[in-house]
């Protein structure tokens, strides 16, 4: 059980590179630069991952701030000096290599909203301040890139762990009450091309040459691969430029097509796994940081599985966000092997002296991990 | 759930929220499994499907004459959705189109929605300037390109264009008509004729190639395993070209080209058949559109003025003119009398009329031609005579012979939706007008006047039965076609020669007057030397006498007619002349008979090219009425 995010993590890169080496082929039969990046990124990715996984639960909570300070300074960074690619200034280069410290927020706010939703309570608007400036700063700065995808990403994940760690029924009601009322501002305030995407989105059929294109290519692509799919390597939707990002945005379209439904299934079933792995370590966590920390993670996976899958199966307006472990990109799957590193950590996987996941982690100095249950109950 | 979670409460929502997320993905994945119309997007986008012109079949004479051919063209075509700089493409193209062709513009560049996302053609057979012009600024002229495609032409100076019809372009409503494999905007179908008749077997069918393509539109030649799964299917798509056939007429161009010479500048119509297959061998009606400028599309202006001609060149006059058959009739009438027991001696004295109760019918020759038996009757055309029979034998009879020797229904050509005419009926002119049938119009109806209309075919099978000893021929016009893998179908000539009736004794007595006709009767100075032929001229009134008379014109002029055979003695083909409001039949329409018949002679060597020309026979013609 412990076990499991890790294998459910490989599974998914292993797919993840076979359907990228077929995608990043083009029209002709050699593998492309994409995937020999993509290798040494999942390299990379793995490695990082089990650093992490190292990191006990104790350490991710004192390095949560440090952390989350390192990823702003990041995205000032990038507004600073970063390099633009599809429409944002979104990446940074350092020694020949990119890094998208947008990607990094999605999990470096989790973690400082785990530390500051799980510490002792001061004073409620000390509380609320805090979580303002966590999510609204890193928010705030990545929409100035813009990368709007990664904005409704943080805020979802965001949303969903302050719900997690017990916000009244109320406040969600007062919150989708002014959602209501908001969206028509928000409506005004959104640019043409993205007020374009969601009335595509709506009916992608009113303008099947401009903006309704891509999700009607990406709708074919599935088709065409039915159940079984036309076979690996068979696929021609994305190499011959029909579906546009099809190694990003659109790898669901590309993995279905190739893979048919049944391929598609699988993936998404290994990845809606981890977010379930990652739920049940929550369940089983006896702290409030780890529980928070790996709930809220799995939030933000399913949140951006359902985002990009929905956006390529026409079910949720396009975005631009990518699916963790399929899609091109390093710092994407760099920030997914660490979520697992993460989950490992709080599950105790390569803690030798914890051999059990049920054991209590309990943070600040009572239980200390390591401890055993005798010494707990005498404590 | 663990009871001491710190969170516990609200895990196991999140978790069925992801489960829920995670069916209705995959339950969507599914759902577009359902529609059967999607897979084959994917494949209609990586493949682009060029179509290959089928090569029209020609239409040859019963020589293998090309009369009609398909031959290399450019045309320049325009899609109105891609125009970038109309006001460009107006003054590029204007100076080089006609005024057909700038409407066509004028309507290609007005196009919107639908309409400007289909290609159109503007000009067919550019020349080589214009070509020049148009491509030298190409690359600014968006929308327009030039194409290589195929011209229907008629290269033969026998135009017959009745008969062979002509080739223009489609209109939607053909396009929903037709069958869409076959045809796209722009192309051309059969109109009228032969090309209309034998469209199926002319056009063949466009062959299909598919090649694989990328966004956008280039061509990709690339590699691996998807482009062999691609390129299986395309050829799965692919469709040779099947050329058109060749259809083989059995008109013979020469004296087609007779025919039409001799009826250059007038209205009329010239048929003759082969009296035994009912092959017809010209089938001329003047006058003519030029097909070939139909092929090349006409202004409105200039097809208004076609259709509104008042000469009608649209008129197939063959097979869809109706003419009173005047005194051509006068076979059908004494074939009826000798049936009816009338002997060819019996004689009756003319004095220049008859006396029908109280009305006096005239004949023609006002002095009369006092006493004269069939043959002097047929060979003078006495009217006196057959008023005589013909009242005796009544409308019945009378009618009953003129729809077995082919008259007043159509005949089997099949062409251009030939027409039938009109047959004496007392029941139905009664029931029509009102009006009782009387002795008088038997009279008039024994010469071929009153309730009667033929199509000069119809006039041509009458003959020929005739000298076919009473075997009527079914006519026809389609020799074979012969597809492009050399299988011939036969078409035309399968039905045998139907069974008049009538007696060999009775149509050798008609013949016998035919023959005087040409010998010493009204058409004697048409007669053919070495070539003995049989005849029949007839003039048809086409208004009242005394209108004639009071407004003497073109158009109260009666129509001329002769009916003929050759040779007399064992006839071979038969003819029909009509000649609208030419005036009498012996000076107007036996001469153009006689040319064609000539040349037919001359053709099958049996008489020697004439020295002389045959027009010089218009002298001493004694007229007819």
């Amino acid at each position: 059980m412990r076990w499991l995010p890790l294998g459910l993590a490989a599974a998914l890169t292993a797919i993840g590179l076979a359907n990228l080496a077929s995608a990043s082929m083009g029209t002709g039969t050699a593998l492309g630069v994409a995937f020999h990046t993509q290798v040494v990124s999942a390299v990379v990715a793995l490695g990082a991952g089990v650093v992490v996984a190292r990191v006990p639960p104790r350490r991710l909570r004192e390095l949560a701030w440090p952390a989350w300070g390192a990823g702003v300074a990041g995205l000032l960074l990038v507004l600073a000096m970063g390099v633009v690619g599809g429409g944002a200034r979104s990446w940074l280069v350092l020694g020949g290599s990119a890094f998208q410290p947008s990607e990094a927020m999605k999990l470096l706010v989790p973690l400082a909203l785990a530390a500051e939703l799980s510490a002792p309570r001061a004073s409620r608007w000390r509380r609320v301040g805090a979580v303002a400036l966590i999510v609204g700063l890193p928010v705030a700065l990545i929409g100035l890139q813009p990368d709007m995808g990664a904005v409704g990403l943080v805020v979802l994940g965001a949303a969903t762990m302050v719900w997690l760690a017990g916000l009244s029924w109320w406040w969600v009601a007062a919150g989708a009450a002014a959602g209501v009322v908001a969206a028509p501002v928000g409506w005004t305030l959104l640019a043409d091309y993205q007020r374009a995407r969601v009335l595509t989105f709506l009916d992608p059929t009113t303008d099947p040459k401009g903006a309704g294109y891509q999700i009607l290519q990406s709708l074919y692509a599935v088709a065409s691969g039915g159940w079984s799919g036309q076979g690996f390597l068979r696929g021609t939707q994305g190499r011959l430029g029909f579906l546009p990002e099809h190694e990003t945005d659109f790898i669901l379209a590309v993995l279905a097509e190739e893979t048919g439904v049944l391929g598609a299934t699988v993936a998404l079933g290994l990845l809606f796994g981890l977010v379930g792995a990652g739920i049940a370590i929550a369940s089983r966590a006896r702290d409030r940081f780890v529980a928070l920390l790996a709930a809220g993670l799995a939030a933000q996976l399913l949140w951006q599985v359902v985002v990009n899958a929905g956006g390529a199966l026409g079910l949720v307006p396009l975005t631009g966000v990518t699916l963790p472990f399929l899609s091109r990109g390093g710092s994407s799957l760099l920030v997914a092997w660490a979520t697992v590193g993460v989950w490992l950590s709080c599950a105790g996987t390569l803690d030798r002296a914890r051999p059990l996941l049920s054991r209590p982690v309990r943070l600040g100095g009572v239980a200390r991990s390591g401890e055993t249950a005798a010494a707990r109950d005498a404590a | 759930m663990n009871p001491v979670n710190p969170i516990g409460g609200r895990l196991p929502l999140l978790a069925a929220l992801a489960l829920a997320a995670f069916a209705v993905l995959v339950a969507r994945l599914a759902s577009l499994q359902s529609d059967p119309s999607l897979p084959h997007v994917a494949d209609d986008n990586a493949l682009r499907t060029e179509r290959l012109d089928a090569p029209r079949g020609r239409i040859l004479d019963r020589h293998g004459v090309v009369l009609a051919a398909a031959r290399p063209s450019v045309d320049l075509r325009l899609l109105p959705s891609e125009v970038e700089d109309p006001a460009l493409v107006r003054e590029v193209l204007e100076p080089l189109l006609d005024e057909a062709g700038r409407e066509r513009l004028d309507e290609a560049l007005a196009a919107t929605g639908v309409d400007a996302h289909a290609t159109r053609v503007i000009a067919r057979d550019l020349d080589l300037p214009a070509r020049s012009a148009v491509a030298a600024r190409g690359h600014r002229l968006a929308g327009l390109t030039l194409a290589a495609a195929q011209l229907r032409h008629y290269p033969e100076q026998a135009r017959a264009s009745h008969a062979l019809g002509y080739v223009s372009e489609v209109t939607g409503e053909d396009l929903l008509r037709l069958d869409a494999d076959r045809y796209r905007p722009g192309d051309q179908t059969g109109r009228q004729g032969i090309e209309r008749l034998l469209e199926r077997d002319l056009r063949g069918l466009p062959g299909l190639r598919s090649h694989v393509v990328d966004a956008h539109g280039r061509p990709v030649e690339g590699a691996g395993p998807w482009f062999e799964r691609l390129r299986g299917v395309a050829a799965s798509w692919d469709r040779p070209v099947q050329g058109g056939a060749d259809v083989s007429l059995t008109l013979d161009h020469h004296l087609q080209a007779v025919a039409e010479e001799a009826l250059a500048g007038r209205r009329g119509a010239v048929a003759m058949i082969d009296v035994r297959t009912g092959a017809v061998l010209v089938y001329a009606s003047s006058p003519d559109p030029d097909a070939d400028a139909l092929v090349a599309g006409l202004s409105r202006g200039g097809w208004q003025a076609l259709q509104d001609d008042p000469a009608r060149p649209l008129l197939d006059r063959v097979s869809r003119g109706l003419y009173p058959p005047a005194s051509t009739f006068k076979l059908v009438t004494a074939a009826a009398a000798l049936e009816d027991g009338v002997s060819p001696h019996h004689s009756v004295v003319c004095n220049g009329g008859y006396q029908v109760g109280r009305r006096r019918f005239k004949c023609w020759k006002r002095g009369g031609h006092g006493r004269v038996d069939l043959t002097a009757a047929l060979a003078g055309s006495c009217d006196v005579w057959f008023y005589e029979v013909g009242i005796r034998l009544g409308p019945e009879k009378i009618a009953d012979a003129a729809a077995r020797f082919g008259l007043g229904s159509p005949t089997g050509l099949a062409l251009n939706g030939e027409r039938g005419g009109l047959l004496p009926s007392p029941e139905w002119i009664e029931q029509r007008y009102g009006y009782r049938w009387g002795a008088g119009d038997s009279a008039s109806v024994s010469i071929g006047q009153g309730i009667l209309l033929t199509t000069p075919i119809q006039l041509a099978v009458m003959a020929a039965t005739v000298a076919a000893d009473g075997e009527r021929p079914v006519p026809y016009i389609v020799e074979q076609v012969t597809r492009p893998d050399g299988t011939t179908a036969r078409i035309g000539g399968l039905r045998a020669p139907i069974d008049t009736g009538f007696s060999t004794e009775a149509l050798a007595a008609v013949r016998e007057g035919m023959v005087a006709v040409m010998e010493r009767g009204t058409a004697r100075s048409q007669a053919i030397e070495g070539l003995p032929t049989a005849g029949k001229t007839g003039t048809a009134q086409t208004v009242s006498a005394k209108l004639k008379a009071e407004r003497p014109g073109p158009e109260t002029e009666d129509h001329a007619l002769f009916v003929a055979y050759a040779p007399a003695e064992a006839p071979r083909v038969a003819i029909a002349v009509v000649m609208e409001h030419a005036g009498g039949g012996s000076a107007h329409a036996a001469p153009i008979a006689r040319r064609v018949l000539s040349a037919w002679g001359v053709d099958e060597g049996l008489i020697p090219e004439p020295e002389e020309d045959v027009a010089d026979a218009l002298v001493d013609v004694e007229v007819e009425h």
